[in-house]
Order: C-alpha cells, then structure tokens, then sequence
C-alpha cells in the first residue's frame, strides 16, 4: 500500500556522541513515506564498519518491510550480510596491516527496531519488529500507553541482542543474531504519537515516565529542529541524566 | 573527583608504564616453560597494547583516544624508552604513533577467512597469508633498580601532560617491579605523582609486584588490612604507594566474580600469570569503555 496520508507529522534526528565527528555516528534511522515503514539500527561502536552495517539494515528494511509477523531472519540478513562484505575494502585493510582485517573480520553488530504502520480496513495497525534495544513508546492523549520492547530501564545494559553482519558460533551453532526477534502490533488511533529512539534517550524516557512532573514525551515532542535536539542531549549528557552516546529520535504522529 | 570522564580524541587518557629491567628480572618464573619475568612481563604488555589498538581501530582508521609512555628502568641506574625508536622526551605517544613503531614479525601463517554465504551462514576457508605479531616492549634484564629515577620521569611526563589535558580521564601509572629499589626513595616521588590531578580526579599509581614464586600467597587488589601481615619492606612499600581503585573499576571487578574491598588499592604482590592479565584488566577497563 503506497498511501500514508494517515500520517500527519515525521521529525526525526540523530546525532554522534560528544566528542566525536558526525560521520562517527553509528546509529541509523530513516522513515519511508511512501510505505509507512520506518527503522531504527544502532551499530555497536566498538566494531568496524558498524555504520554501514546499521544503514544497510534500516535502507533494507523500508525498502521492504516483512510481510509476516513471524520472520525468517537468516533469508532476510543473508544478502544484507553479503552487501555489507562487499563494501568492506578487505585487500586494503590486509596491506595495511595493524588489525585492521583481522577486526574486520570479527564483523559488525547492530541493535534493529522495524515498524510498518499501515491502514487495514480504516484501522491503522502499527507492526513493530525488535533484537536489541532501540525502544519505541506510544503515547495517546498525551499519556504514555506503552512501550516496546523494553519497558524498564533497568533492563538496558551493556550488551544487548543484536544483528550480525558475519554470522557467528554462539552455543556450537552458526546464527546471524544474538538473542531472539519480538514482534509487536498495536491498534492505533487519530492524534496518536510514536517516538521511536536509540538506547540513551530510550533509557531516559522509562527512568523518568513514572513521575508525572517529567512526561519525557513532552520534551521529546517539543524539538522541532537539529540545533535543538543538539542542545536537548548535549544538556541531558552535562546534568548526567544520559549517557554520552549516538542519539537518535524518530516522532511520528498519526 | 568521580573517574568518570568521557574519553574521547578530545579528551584523551594517559597510561603510563614503569618497567623493572634490573638483573633479577632474569630469574624464571615457576611454571611459566622457562619465560624469564622480564619476558613475561613483555609478552603482557604487548598483548595489552595490541588489544588496546584493536579495541580502538574503527574501520580504516584508530582513534587517538589513549596516549602512551613506556620507560623501562635498570642498567647503572638509567631510564630508557621502552618504547621502539621515541625518545623518553617524546613520550607520551598517541595510539596511531604506537601503531607506526611496533616491530612486527612477519610470518607465513594459515588463516580461516571468513565471509558470508547469503544465507545467514558463514562460509569459511583457509588461507595463507602474511601476518604480523606486533611487538613493541623487548624483554631486558641488566643492573640495578632505580625505581626512583623512574617515577621522577614519569612524574615529569605526567606533570606535562595533566596540564595541558585538564578535561581528562587522570592518568593511570602503573609500576611492574620484582624488588626494592637501590636508588631515591621512589615514594615521596609517587605521592607527589598522585597529587597532580585533572578536573576529573587525581593521578592513579598502581604497583605490580612479581617474583619467580608467583601465585605463592599472591594478593591482588588488597584493602588495608593487607598491612597487618605484610609479608615484607618491598610489599609494603609498595602498597603504600599505590593508589585506591575508583568506584567503576571496583564495580568492574565485582562483575567479573572478582572477590574486592570497597576499598582496594590498586597493587597486585607475587602476581602470577593469571593476575597479572586481570590486573591489566580492571585497572585500566574503566578508562577504556
């Protein structure tokens, strides 16, 4: 279905972490207008080509969003994994020597948040794929009604599920993932908004949303540009309300 | 004073080594196949620099998020760069610097290249290929102890250092000795050393203490109560000069099952093979992610 007239409003930024270059930021996010379908991907930051790894998953993914709520992700990752290899410049790596093939090799790794919002029958349905923690929070009448897939702060840590662009031996056998694919589906209504973010703002929001002098929505609703969004994390991380990471914010409002 | 800087290209952190190359590290190290605890020693730092490199190497680049010095101490009492071809006044050195001066040893070596299949899976096939083994800190023994000497460099570096990095991670000075010092009482020097600071906390001074008994009543990271049955002049010393472990790197400690006081000091006496990697590890992983 190529209408998303349903959709009134998209902002969306991301930015790198503090102290590093724009081109540094391994978190990748886009929304297709055309089809309703939007990605989050956050590349781990220690591995190589983590950037590429993340922009491959989300281009894939609106381009074609799943048509089944229960994927198979080793067909859908396994081109993905192949597209990713070949931009890996593997000869001038192994001239220049240092470990730079060798951590290559050990491959990228990068969280996924997949939503296809789609109109069914007058009924707008929200699909919503996740590995990893890139969250996303609906909230209708200006409450917040729920979130996926993490709904306590505490469970976001140093290590979460995440899409591998050189499948890997975890447990004797060869997977593409850590951890296990959710899958999700809301029944949306007129006014409702959906922010989807990456780790730090995510573990901010569920820290804060229980205090209802701090609905988190309504200062992520209220950015409007890149200058703001800059200044909103750059503030969050100097107050140590949020860790210093790649920030990214997706605000869809039906 | 929380240890908790960002560490970045901008705000970069110092590691800094003091290396014991006084003839007593000719000795062999019980169980080590004949390694010398000089070459131990080497073999240890060199695998903590090259994984250093890799943890940093980001694509076709390294980030310069580390500055490194490396002085080594032994001879008739002298200093020297640890380091290959820099100058103990060029230290500290940036990652890509370390990068450049390794003396890699290449060698045929059969590899498995790995590679997707297209499928999800991994097709993987052996290949020869040259690879390098990088190599920066060669294993020395010769002379006498002139830990003194070797603190008042290192205080001169970092004195240099913190002051033009103010916004930093404070450096971490980690000392690897087998004995007394002959030289200048090397603790006032480090107290001076632990009191330079940066607007994040004040200079950290570690102490690892290895003899060729290693793992013979071995202590890592002992509170205070270690003084009431030190079990010499040397052990005491030393963990009088070290300093206490930051908040992260205790809570690093106590994730990896690591048994630790609240308030450990930053010293490792008899370090065996095994202590040595954890010390390595936890008394510098804090500054590292």
């Amino acid at each position: 279905m190529n209408n998303t007239e349903y959709i009134s409003k998209i902002k969306k930024f991301s930015m790198s972490k503090i102290g590093e270059e724009d081109n540094e930021n391994k978190d990748s996010m886009d929304f297709n207008k055309f089809n309703g379908a939007f990605c989050i991907s956050d590349g781990v930051s220690g591995a190589s080509f983590s950037r590429d790894w993340s922009k491959l998953i989300v281009s894939n993914f609106i381009e074609n969003p799943f048509e089944t709520n229960d994927v198979e992700l080793s067909s859908w990752l396994g081109p993905i994994q192949k597209k990713w290899f070949d931009l890996v410049p593997w000869e001038k790596l192994q001239e220049m020597g240092g470990g730079y093939y060798e951590k290559a090799q050990d491959g990228a790794s990068a969280t996924f948040l997949g939503g296809h919002i789609l109109e069914i029958e007058k009924q707008i349905i929200l699909k919503l794929w996740a590995i990893g923690d890139s969250n996303l929070f609906v909230i209708r009448d200006w409450m917040y009604v729920d979130s996926f897939p993490i709904d306590d702060f505490e469970e976001f840590g140093i290590d979460p599920d995440m899409l591998f662009s050189m499948s890997k031996s975890i447990d004797d056998k060869i997977t593409c993932m850590k951890g296990t694919m959710i899958f999700k589906e809301f029944n949306l209504k007129k006014n409702d908004i959906l922010i989807a973010a990456s780790d730090s703002i995510s573990e901010w929001f569920l820290k804060n949303k229980e205090n209802p002098s701090d609905q988190p929505w309504i200062e992520l609703c209220g950015i409007n540009s890149v200058d703001e969004f800059r200044n909103w994390v750059e503030d969050k991380v100097k107050c140590k309300n949020m860790k210093n990471d790649d920030s990214t914010l997706l605000v869809v409002e039906i | 004073m929380s240890y908790s800087a960002e560490i970045s290209r901008t705000h970069p952190a110092l590691f800094g080594f003091l290396i014991d190359e006084s003839y007593s590290m000719e000795e062999e190290m019980d169980g080590a196949g004949g390694q010398t605890l000089s070459q131990i020693c080497a073999d240890y730092l060199n695998a903590f620099f090259n994984t250093l490199l890799l943890r940093n190497i980001d694509g076709e680049s390294i980030k310069n998020r580390f500055e490194i010095f490396a002085i080594g101490y032994g001879g008739s009492n002298e200093t020297r760069s640890a380091l290959p071809s820099v100058n103990v006044s060029d230290m500290p050195i940036n990652l890509e610097k370390l990068q450049k001066i390794s003396i890699s040893e290449k060698r045929e070596k059969k590899i498995i290249k790995k590679e997707p299949d297209g499928a999800g899976g991994i097709i993987e096939r052996e290949d020869t290929v040259s690879v390098e083994q990088p190599k920066w800190i060669e294993a020395t023994h010769n002379g006498n102890t002139p830990m003194g000497l070797a603190f008042r460099e290192a205080l001169q570096i970092t004195e240099n250092w913190v002051s033009s990095h103010s916004e930093s991670f404070p450096p971490i000075i980690i000392n690897i000795t087998d004995g007394m010092y002959n030289d200048e009482d090397p603790e006032p020097i480090a107290e001076n050393l632990k009191m330079l600071s940066t607007a994040d906390g004040e200079v950290l001074v570690f102490n690892i203490h290895i003899t060729h008994n290693a793992g013979t009543n071995s202590v890592l990271f002992p509170d205070d109560s270690y003084l009431d049955n030190v079990p010499d002049e040397t052990s005491e010393l030393l963990y009088r000069m070290s300093s206490y472990l930051t908040e992260n790197m205790i809570k690093y400690a106590l994730s990896r099952d690591k048994q630790i006081s609240q308030s450990a000091k930053g010293f490792a006496y008899n370090a065996d093979f095994s202590s040595f990697v954890d010390f390595l590890d936890i008394g510098t992983r804090p500054a590292q992610d």
